[in-house]
């Protein structure tokens, strides 16, 4: 978990990039916010946005087969409620034990614990009620094989069937590792039998060194196909790429879905293409700025104009420092 | 020469030993212990022979704290851990290697709770793994300590099936083998300590997650604060600050899975319909001298309507009584002390307080549910009784008193009102005459009830606005009597501008509020009602049926002696 420890540019997008997300939210749905993650043992998500956060469910795994990760993983549990409790947060928080997938995927911690925010439904059928949902990917989406698909892909796929009826955001940082490189270039070359082929095959081509920007434009196509087909109105922020702790690369993405009552399919009012056009931006040193390497016909104004919903210091730093 | 001796470390000791006995033989001579003598089994007889009840635990850990001086404990109760957090001082890295320690503890009997050294393995049934996190206050540093429980249990339980005579592991070298410590990355600077039990099975945590039990528990086991609903909280702080030597309070949250945060308060209102009604407590010292100080120090409450404090509760026994506290946790239950009331025992549970032991030499036994007999404990109950009991029960007859003195004024009251209605009709001269007698009697007794109260009570006034109006009606009737023509024409005269109504014939408003039967006034002076009781209140109310008419002023009078009696009053 060494790769989700704070960096300045971690707690720049902490407070900069995903607060205003979730002011913007807490007004809107005029009521405080039902939080489900990973929050590290020193909290500091939670603590960032406390202000508008109601609740918050902590899910710390417990690796069975290896003591060492145990006894650190042991370790943050128990430094999470000792955090909770020395900041006040400890009436909110309810900690489960496991990984995050399985908890997503069984509806249950390995206690047997249910998300509180769960219905009282079977495991299998039960919907979750959660308004955000923050993920630390560490290792990547996961590893291919030969038994199915990685755990935490369909995990994410499961979250929308868990929050069916349920608008909410997901906050999802993914660890940039190539462990299904050949799978996501892939996913993007055939998405370009849709459209966009040109800015597609140029994100299924990127090589060493810029596997994040095939992350950039697979993850929120994948995720938005699966929020659609569960009856959400999804839209998504730039994903933004930064190194966190031990010059660990990130890529992390803000995406909200808005449940529409659709009954067989939503149809998002972000197009594809708007998706497939939004800017990787970087943040380095504790900046935000746009990232100097973009996908072929990328337009700085047209994507300025569209960035509207951006908080507005955001929105001049990448446009202005693109200017420049 | 011993057979089968190994060349080694040992073996040349028992050679040496050998020598120096056969050297002084007949001389005993100091035989020195080794690190192998004592066996990691040890750690498993004592916890296994202490701490039969995972609560136990709690009070442990929670202990440790409060010896550190936390203000604040939180508990935390989740699926497969529990969670003890303080705010307390906080152990650096030589305070937390001590802390390993079995047997041994740099904590004195005088100052501490916990002082034999024990009480960190309490978990040792109950657990994986201890994990203790702490930070000294000033110290940047954060260390932790881990026991693996487990490793050790599957050690010494693998050492138990092996053949007599094979190697068993020293209890130096099970700690060894299985104590970690490190020093944490922590960016935090607050001090305390956590204490995390991991992997807790699945039947204790059932059991801890029992709220009210566990409430219970910690009420009794922990120096834990006053609610603030309490109504005499803050002056009952001072007072024991005052008078208590290192009296403490800590705070205590209590989170079980799934549930809110809640406090553990003592004295909190929850559950009490009508919230706290007491009277200002008494404190005072007990015993001792001006050289050694007092022996005890005590607060108690009197409820003045001189029922239980528990009446309206929804947990009976909770407060009702006195309890002993020693250094903080309570001995026994609130019963121990009820005897020290005898034979009054039935004013017992109206009041509720503490009785801080101050006597080093008073000493609570093994179990906490009372103190190891000694000159010293004798001393204490002697003092218990001849100060603090014989102080509370005058009180309680003096309540006892005013409050029946108050009851009797509000009845005269409603008495009143029934007259006055009852003399704007007209009636026999015989009436008037029996009425006249009972303003009389009422005037008499309603001033004799007035003087038994002080002076600021509400109901002083009251009496004295009956008064008034008792002496009106006497007015009245002495002059009915006297001229029974002209009273008549002054009553129509205020019938016909709408003053009195005729009642209809035959019906005679009562004047006289029920009598109360044996068996309420038993239980209103707070008499413990046993199947013989009531057996007999049955015998004498149905005597007493048989005997008088339940209409007639004999029987009122016998019932109001007798209530007179049960309070402690004589009726001139």
């Amino acid at each position: 978990m060494c790769a989700f420890r704070t960096s300045d540019n971690k707690d720049v997008i902490r407070t900069s990039w995903n607060l205003p997300v979730l002011q913007a939210w807490h007004e809107d749905t005029a009521r405080k916010l039902a939080y489900f993650g990973l929050t590290g043992p020193e909290m500091l998500d939670v603590i960032a946005w406390r202000e508008v956060l109601k609740v918050w469910t902590a899910v710390e795994e417990r690796p069975r087969n290896n003591p060492e990760k145990r006894a650190l993983a042991d370790l943050a549990a128990q430094e999470i409620v000792l955090t909770a409790t020395r900041n006040d947060l400890d009436d909110g928080l309810e900690l489960l034990r496991g990984s995050v997938e399985d908890v997503i995927l069984e509806a249950m911690d390995e206690n047997g614990i249910r998300p509180p925010m769960a219905d009282t439904r079977a495991a299998h059928l039960c919907n979750f009620h959660y308004d955000l949902y923050n993920l630390d990917f560490d290792g990547g989406l996961g590893f291919a094989s030969s038994t199915g698909r990685p755990r935490r892909v369909r995990a994410l796929e499961a979250l929308f069937r868990r929050q069916q009826g349920n608008s909410f955001i997901l906050f999802l940082t993914v660890n940039v590792r190539d462990t299904l490189r050949p799978k996501v270039a892939e996913f993007l070359t055939a998405l370009g039998s849709e459209g966009s082929k040109e800015q597609l095959d140029w994100y299924a081509a990127r090589q060493d060194g810029q596997y994040e920007y095939q992350l950039k434009a697979a993850i929120p196509l994948f995720l938005r196909h699966h929020a659609e087909v569960c009856g959400f109105d999804s839209s998504f922020w730039p994903p933004l790429a930064y190194e966190g702790h031990e010059r660990a690369r990130m890529v992390h993405f803000v995406c909200l879905f808005k449940h529409t009552g659709a009954l067989f399919k939503a149809f998002s009012s972000q197009t594809r293409d708007q998706v497939i056009a939004l800017p990787l931006v970087r943040c380095a040193g504790g900046n935000l700025a746009l990232a100097h390497v973009q996908h072929p016909g990328f337009d700085a104004n047209a994507c300025s104009l569209s960035l509207t919903y951006l908080p507005r210091d955001c929105h001049s730093k990448l446009f202005s420092s693109e200017a420049k | 020469m011993a057979s089968g001796r190994k060349d080694t470390k040992e073996g040349a000791s028992e050679r040496s030993l050998e020598e120096r006995i056969e050297r002084q033989r007949g001389k005993p001579l100091p035989l020195e212990a080794s690190s192998s003598d004592i066996g990691g089994e040890l750690l498993s007889i004592l916890s296994k022979g202490l701490y039969t009840n995972p609560l136990d635990c709690l009070r442990e850990y929670a202990q440790n704290g409060v010896d550190a001086g936390a203000r604040k404990i939180s508990i935390k109760i989740t699926g497969d851990s529990v969670a003890i957090i303080d705010d307390g001082e906080g152990m650096d890295l030589n305070d937390i290697r001590q802390a390993r320690r079995v047997g041994l503890s740099p904590k004195s009997i005088r100052e501490h709770v916990g002082f034999r050294g024990i009480g960190l393995y309490s978990g040792f049934d109950l657990c994986r793994e201890l994990s203790i996190i702490s930070t000294k206050r000033g110290d940047d540093a954060t260390y932790q300590l881990v026991l693996k429980f487990a490793d050790m249990k599957e050690q010494l339980d693998k050492e138990r099936s092996q053949a007599a005579g094979a190697q068993r592991t020293s209890l130096i070298d099970l700690l060894s083998q299985h104590t970690k410590i490190a020093q944490l990355n922590s960016t935090s600077n607050k001090h305390g300590t956590s204490v995390t039990l991991q992997d807790v099975s699945p039947e204790h945590v059932a059991r801890l997650s029992d709220r009210l039990s566990v409430k219970n528990y910690l009420l009794q086991n922990l120096p834990i604060d006053f609610s603030e609903d309490f109504p005499f909280a803050d002056e009952l702080r001072a007072r024991l600050k005052e008078n208590v030597p290192d009296y403490r309070a800590v705070h205590v949250t209590l989170q079980l899975p799934g549930q809110p945060k809640e406090n553990v308060e003592k004295y909190s209102s929850e559950g009490r319909e009508d919230g706290w009604n007491l009277s200002l407590p008494e404190c005072h010292p007990i015993g001792g001298s001006s050289k050694s100080g007092p022996i005890a120090y005590y607060w108690a409450s009197l409820n003045p309507t001189r029922k239980s404090v528990d009446a309206r509760a929804s947990l009976a026994g909770q407060y009702a009584g006195i309890i002993y506290k020693k250094k903080g946790f309570s001995i026994g239950t609130r019963e121990k002390v009820r005897h020290v009331f005898e034979p009054r025992a039935q004013v017992y549970p109206w009041f509720t307080g503490e009785i801080y032991v101050l006597d080093p030499n008073v000493i609570p036994n093994a179990e906490r549910n009372d103190f190891e007999t000694s000159p010293a404990k004798l001393a204490l109950l002697s003092h218990l009784k001849s100060e603090m009991a014989q102080h509370l029960i005058r009180l309680a007859e003096k309540r006892s008193k005013e409050g029946k003195a108050e009851e009797k004024i509000e009845g005269y009251g409603e008495q009143l009102d029934k007259l006055e209605r009852t003399l704007k009709t007209s009636h026999p001269e015989e009436e008037s005459l029996r009425f006249l007698g009972d303003i009389l009697a009422l005037l008499k007794d309603l001033e004799k009830r007035r003087k038994q109260l002080p002076s600021s009570s509400a109901m002083v006034s009251k009496a004295k606005e009956y008064e008034t109006r008792a002496k009106r009606l006497q007015a009245t009737l002495q002059r009915e009597l006297a001229s029974p023509d002209e009273e008549l024409k002054r009553r129509r005269a205020k019938t016909k501008h709408g003053e009195g109504s005729r009642p209809d014939d035959g019906q005679r408003p009562a004047v006289n509020e029920p009598v109360p039967t044996l068996y309420d006034l038993l239980v209103e002076s707070g008499w413990e009602i046993t199947d013989d009781i009531v057996l007999l209140t049955e015998i004498i109310q149905e005597a007493a049926e048989g005997a008088m008419s339940s209409e007639s002023r004999d029987y009122r009078q016998f019932f109001e002696l007798i209530a007179e009696r049960l309070t402690g009053q004589d009726d001139d």
